[in-house]
């Protein structure tokens, strides 16, 4: 990036939090957690302790670092190196990106970039370059409001289940937008704040439904079909077996409309017609929450502070109230919308506060700040 | 409590279950000189248990007697004294082993009004039976009789006991899950605590106290001569460690391991991800457990490879620092060590590969 385009995006971030010093609240157990922030210019800066969190605040009105995180786990001496910190627990921390999700609309909005020719094309990146034949690509991960709306879809997902099956108060989880490509949730709970990194991966194999054994669903191929109807669960069981065959049941074939439900997930089981493995795997897709397993089991990560701008979109972490209704596109857009010049190199179509902008090839435009603010948080536009 | 207890726990239990704490109330003091004059032949009932324990690693039956009964009621007690007497971790472990296996096989059967207060009192844990708050968790009684469901234990008790499970069955995606708590059968809680339970047992007769002038007595002391003529060695371990090779904290939880001594999970831990990391496979690592020792050879297999990444969603986990095993009371640090910072660096071997660290 070029120095003129970081001094600008460091005076903007400065300027953000001397400005919003109220809206960044403190986060409990302060003491406890460990700080930390990445400099535009510089390496992470990691555990740091805070005690008092205005102080804090001016420090991020100084240092305009691209990043400010907070950790999940509660620790004796958050200062000391990770081994010597004395781990007291943590929130249970979620992440889902829309980039795992294996969206179709990424073939449309991705791009990448040929370093030596500078070709760009669209969709996933290809081996080599397609005109010069040379390996030198950079790819942009761009998203749009289905990839957002896919991610929304998941973290309900993972709050019905956090809910139901795990019997987390709806008081004890907030979910947040990440600021750039999903959302995170947490969890502050005494129940299950002192869950270690094997129990912590036994929940992120629950929400995944990973290794789950259709032998302790019911399905059972050694049964036969009696046996079978009467150990099929019914939709009204908690967890997974409920889950599961709620999903056959709704499963739409019109040669098993005249069968009651339990037989007709019988009947799919057993049907030389469906394949009922692959039609398994999809109903475990669409039932499961599709979570980062990495980021749950690892107590020792530090997460974004909510109400911090996010370096690769200029959007801020926000806490959505109700998720349902939650526009990350419209309401975590925070900066303001004085108009800037810029040089693009090239963008797909994005929207914010409901405005579409692009598609643009190379060329200068003025926009306002926080779409310029985004495109050169993408790398895709410097300050003209 | 006590009240309570006898209660919902009879008489019978008492001799079902000896090392409930009210029966340790009757052996204090003199207590004990009585039940060895005594006209009932309890000490030689003892005797006769712990050999028939060790050889077999199973409690023998007795007859159903009231006088057999009142006799195996006291000489259980009298047992677990003979056995701390002898002095030997595997001798102690073996008997913990079949005295476990004897309470487990009662509990199969028990009464389930029953377990739930039997585990609170010598577990500790909070059990509830489901048939009496399938409201609470959203689930049908008849969801409950299918499955054969009798209680219902909350999610994180259920998880720090399954961890070490290995089958299939035990994963938390495979079992009913409602409102924080996941529901059980009864063999299947059993075999959750049965650890726990042969765990309780050998830490009570860790923790006896002998009186002095019990060793002194005649009787107990020909009666521990008997038992020791004939129990059993302890078998030996596969692979031999030699003094200086390894850091001591890693020696020491080696020589606990193969001695058959109760070794905290930080000293396990932390053997096992060493020899993994000095290049030891998986079965080496196996063979350094006794055979014949603790309860399943299957759950140390699946620790290990557990710990060696390829159970459990094949995370690779590090040697802990020397800090870390400060902490956790495993570090017997000695002028060899020097300054190091882990365990790894011992006799001026690799130093460790920092972990990056990553932020979402
Ligand atoms: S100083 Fe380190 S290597 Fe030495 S005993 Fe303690 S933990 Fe082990
Ligand atoms: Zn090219
Ligand atoms: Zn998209």
């Amino acid at each position: 990036m070029e120095e003129k385009t970081v001094n600008f995006l460091k005076q903007t971030f400065s300027e953000y939090y001397k400005q919003n010093k109220s809206r960044i609240a403190e986060p409990s157990r302060i003491h406890e957690r460990e700080f930390g922030y990445w400099p535009f210019d510089g390496f992470m800066q990691r555990h740091l302790s805070v005690t008092n969190f205005s102080t804090f605040i001016d420090e991020l009105v100084l240092k305009a670092p691209k990043g400010v995180y907070a950790s999940c786990s509660y620790y004796d001496d958050p200062s000391l190196p990770m081994e010597d910190k004395g781990w007291n627990g943590g929130d249970l921390a979620f992440d889902i990106d829309c980039d795992d999700l294996e969206l179709k609309c990424k073939q449309e909005h991705d791009r990448w970039l040929c370093r030596d020719c500078k070709k760009v094309g669209t969709g996933l990146r290809p081996k080599a370059c397609t005109k010069c034949k040379e390996n030198k690509i950079t790819v942009l991960n761009w998203s749009c409001t289905i990839c957002l709306d896919a991610a929304k879809e998941e973290i309900i997902k993972l709050n019905d289940i956090l809910m139901n099956d795990f019997g987390i108060n709806k008081k004890e989880i907030s979910i947040f937008f990440s600021g750039n490509k999903g959302y995170h949730l947490t969890v502050e709970s005494s129940t299950y704040e002192k869950l270690d990194k094997h129990e912590r991966r036994e929940i992120v194999n629950y929400v995944l439904a990973k290794e789950l054994d259709l032998k302790y669903m019911g399905f059972d191929k050694k049964t036969n079909f009696k046996d079978l109807l009467l150990r099929l669960p019914q939709s009204t069981e908690p967890g997974w077996r409920g889950r599961l065959v709620e999903f056959f049941e709704n499963y739409d074939d019109s040669s098993l409309t005249n069968f009651s439900k339990t037989e007709k997930v019988a009947r799919i089981y057993n049907s030389k017609n469906i394949k009922f493995n692959k039609l398994f795997e999809d109903g475990i897709k669409k039932v499961r929450s599709t979570i980062d397993p990495l980021v749950t089991s690892d107590t020792s990560r530090i997460f974004r502070l909510p109400n911090s701008l996010h370096e690769k979109s200029g959007l801020c972490k926000t806490l959505c109230n109700s998720i349902d209704s939650f526009d990350p596109y419209t309401q975590s857009v925070v900066l303001d919308n004085e108009p800037i010049k810029i040089n693009i190199n090239f963008c797909p179509k994005f929207t914010l506060k409901g405005v579409s902008y692009g598609p643009y090839k190379t060329q200068t435009l003025s926009l306002p700040k926080y779409a310029g603010v985004y495109l050169m948080s993408n790398k895709l536009a410097q300050v003209a | 409590m006590i009240d309570i207890l006898n209660y919902i726990i009879g008489e019978d239990d008492k001799s079902k279950y000896p090392f409930l704490p009210e029966v340790g109330k009757q052996m204090t003091g003199r207590n004990i000189q009585d039940f060895l004059n005594s006209e009932l032949p309890i000490l030689e009932n003892a005797k006769d248990r712990i050999i028939y324990s060790l050889k077999n690693g199973t409690s023998p039956e007795f007859d159903e007697t009231i006088e057999m009964k009142t006799i195996s009621k006291y000489s259980f007690p009298i047992a677990m004294l003979l056995v701390r007497s002898t002095n030997q971790s595997y001798l102690i472990s073996r008997f913990a082993l079949a005295e476990s296996r004897r309470v487990e096989d009662i509990l199969h059967n028990e009464n389930p009004d029953v377990i739930p207060q039997i585990f609170k009192t010598i577990l500790n844990v909070k059990l509830s039976q489901s048939k009496d708050i399938n409201e609470e968790s959203n689930v049908t009684s008849e969801f409950l009789v299918k499955n054969r469901f009798k209680y219902k234990i909350s999610l994180s008790d259920y998880l720090s006991r399954s961890i070490s499970l290995p089958k299939n069955q035990w994963r938390l995606v495979n079992r009913s899950v409602s409102s924080g708590y996941v529901f059980l059968t009864q063999d299947e809680l059993i075999t959750l605590l049965r650890e726990e339970i042969y765990q309780m047992i050998r830490s009570k007769i860790e923790e006896l106290k002998i009186p002095p002038a019990l060793l002194e007595d005649e009787s107990m002391k020909s009666t521990l001569e008997q038992i020791l003529k004939v129990a059993p060695r302890p078998p030996k371990a596969k692979i031999q460690v030699f003094s200086g090779e390894y850091p001591p904290c890693v020696a020491k939880a080696i020589e606990m391991i193969q001695k058959g001594d109760q070794v905290p999970h930080s000293g396990k831990f932390l053997m096992t991800t060493f020899l993994l990391r000095a290049g030891k496979t998986v079965d080496d690592v196996i063979d350094m457990y006794p055979t014949n020792l603790g309860f399943n050879q299957n759950i140390t297999r699946y620790q290990v490879e557990h710990i060696a990444g390829l159970k459990g969603g094949g995370t690779k986990y590090d040697v802990p620092s020397c800090s870390t095993m400060k902490m956790k009371d495993f570090c017997y640090k000695t002028d060899a060590c020097g300054t190091i910072k882990n365990p790894l660096q011992f006799n001026g071997k690799t130093p460790v590969k920092k972990n990056g660290r990553k932020n979402s």
